[in-house]
């Protein structure tokens, strides 16, 4: 698995980019990360069409499919879940949609 | 606002915990027909789980009030993130509570699992002699195992676009957390567009404030990456532009010379009428609209907020 994710996320970010290797020395910490990507939305940098202010990554499976969506809380009190629209292997997230609750856009009194 | 997903109420389907801006922790319960509408998370006293600082939805207006532990006093802090675990290794889940300010409380839960009764007070988690506290602003606090030991360790993102590790050092149902490490540095640019545009990069390289993290195996290789949302300001390389893209340039810039010209006289003014406000927010969507248009020809500094994978090797 290691190594096939890039592939997938880093469309927007040159491959020289994505390739390169990132140690940060902080404190008495270092960890070795990839340069970071961008993840795409329905082929589109997540968050270009939603334009969340804040938005707060979480993987889980919130439909109990078995499948981890992406998703993220935003400024503005809303819940905006990803499907994974691939079977296996490479994530491939759709494109955004509203988490639900009794058939509403669920909103949280963020602000 | 970062979510948490965790069997809260002990019925076999995830629920959402959630940290929100009014200081307040609520629950978003799941049901196999799903989420239901979310609500306040309440102590054994029947009162919102909160720190100092709230939103007072009764009163509405920002408000103050103590929970600290007897005979101590507590920082008026603002909850900002909520995390449930099962910190005493009793079974049932406790709340961590994430302060903006960076510091961290513990709600108990003296009920059973699924049946909560969290204590009314707020005890501060300690770190060696004084308390646990990241820099920069707390966002997004995660309890992971990052060092593979078997407990949870503490990693957190902040405003200013840092990511850090804080290690429990403890023993099972006695956590104890080292110092915040710096796992991703700050991002070391402007929160916002427009206090300061130098040194950016040509296209967004990765988040630099306003960071939320998850710590998760994205790619299934068995260590934690790391998921940021978070902030990037960049400032495109000048290109050479047509005729037609100059003539077009003059035209925008004019009209927006014009538009921030009208937009100064509003703000020049003492009180606004209803109309004059709502001119003010049309010529503010005005500007945005130039400005997104400019930005196609001109290198100006842009901002926006994107997810970033950090693939851990």
């Amino acid at each position: 698995m290691k190594g096939i994710m890039v592939a997938a996320v880093a469309a927007v970010v040159s491959t020289t980019l994505a390739l390169e290797r990132i140690s940060w020395a902080g404190g008495t910490r270092k960890v070795d990360f990839d340069a970071p990507v961008r993840l795409l939305a329905d082929g589109k940098p997540l968050n270009e069409v939603e334009c969340m202010l804040y938005p707060s990554p979480v993987l889980l499976d919130i439909d109990s499919d078995g499948q981890r969506e992406l998703v993220c809380g935003d400024l503005g009190g809303n819940l905006w879940v990803y499907e994974n629209v691939e079977e296996e292997g490479d994530a491939t997230w759709g494109p955004a949609v509203r988490l639900q609750s009794e058939g509403k856009d669920l909103e949280l009194p963020n602000w | 606002m970062c979510p948490q997903g965790v069997d809260f109420n002990a019925d076999g389907v995830n629920d959402l915990v959630v940290g929100t801006m009014e200081g307040v922790a609520f629950l978003v319960p799941g049901s196999t027909s799903g989420f239901k509408q979310p609500e306040r998370i309440l102590d054994c006293e029947g009162r919102h789980i909160l720190l100092g600082k709230f939103f007072n939805r009764e009163a509405s207006k920002w408000d103050e009030t103590d929970r600290s532990p007897k005979g101590k006093r507590n920082p008026v802090d603002h909850c900002v993130a909520v995390v449930a675990v099962d910190w005493d290794a009793d079974g049932d889940l406790d709340l961590l509570l994430g302060a903006k300010e960076g510091r961290f409380y513990l709600r108990k839960n003296n009920g059973k699992k699924g049946q909560p009764e969290f204590t009314a007070y707020n005890e501060p988690i300690p770190a060696g002699k004084s308390v646990l506290e990241v820099p920069g602003e707390l966002t997004a606090p995660r309890l992971v195992d990052w060092n593979g030991d078997g407990r949870f360790d503490l990693v957190c993102g902040s405003h200013d676009g840092g990511v850090y590790l804080c290690e429990n050092k403890g023993k099972k149902g006695k956590p104890a957390f080292g110092k915040p490490e710096t796992l991703i540095p700050p991002g070391g640019q402007p929160r916002f567009m427009g206090s300061g545009s130098g040194n950016l990069p040509a296209e967004p390289l990765r988040p630099t404030s306003g960071c939320y993290v998850d710590a998760v195996d994205y790619d299934g290789d068995g260590d934690l990456d790391l998921l940021v949302g978070g902030r990037c300001t960049w400032k495109p390389e000048e290109r050479q532009l047509t005729a037609a893209e100059q003539q077009r340039v003059k035209e925008l810039l004019a009209e927006e010379k014009s538009a921030q010209a009208e937009m100064e006289k509003l703000d020049a003014k003492a009180s606004r009428t209803e109309e004059q406000r709502t001119t003010w927010s049309q010529l503010y969507r005005k500007l945005e609209d130039l400005d997104k248009e400019l930005c196609k020809y001109l290198p100006r500094p842009r901002s926006a907020e994107f997810v970033w994978l950090y693939r851990r090797r």
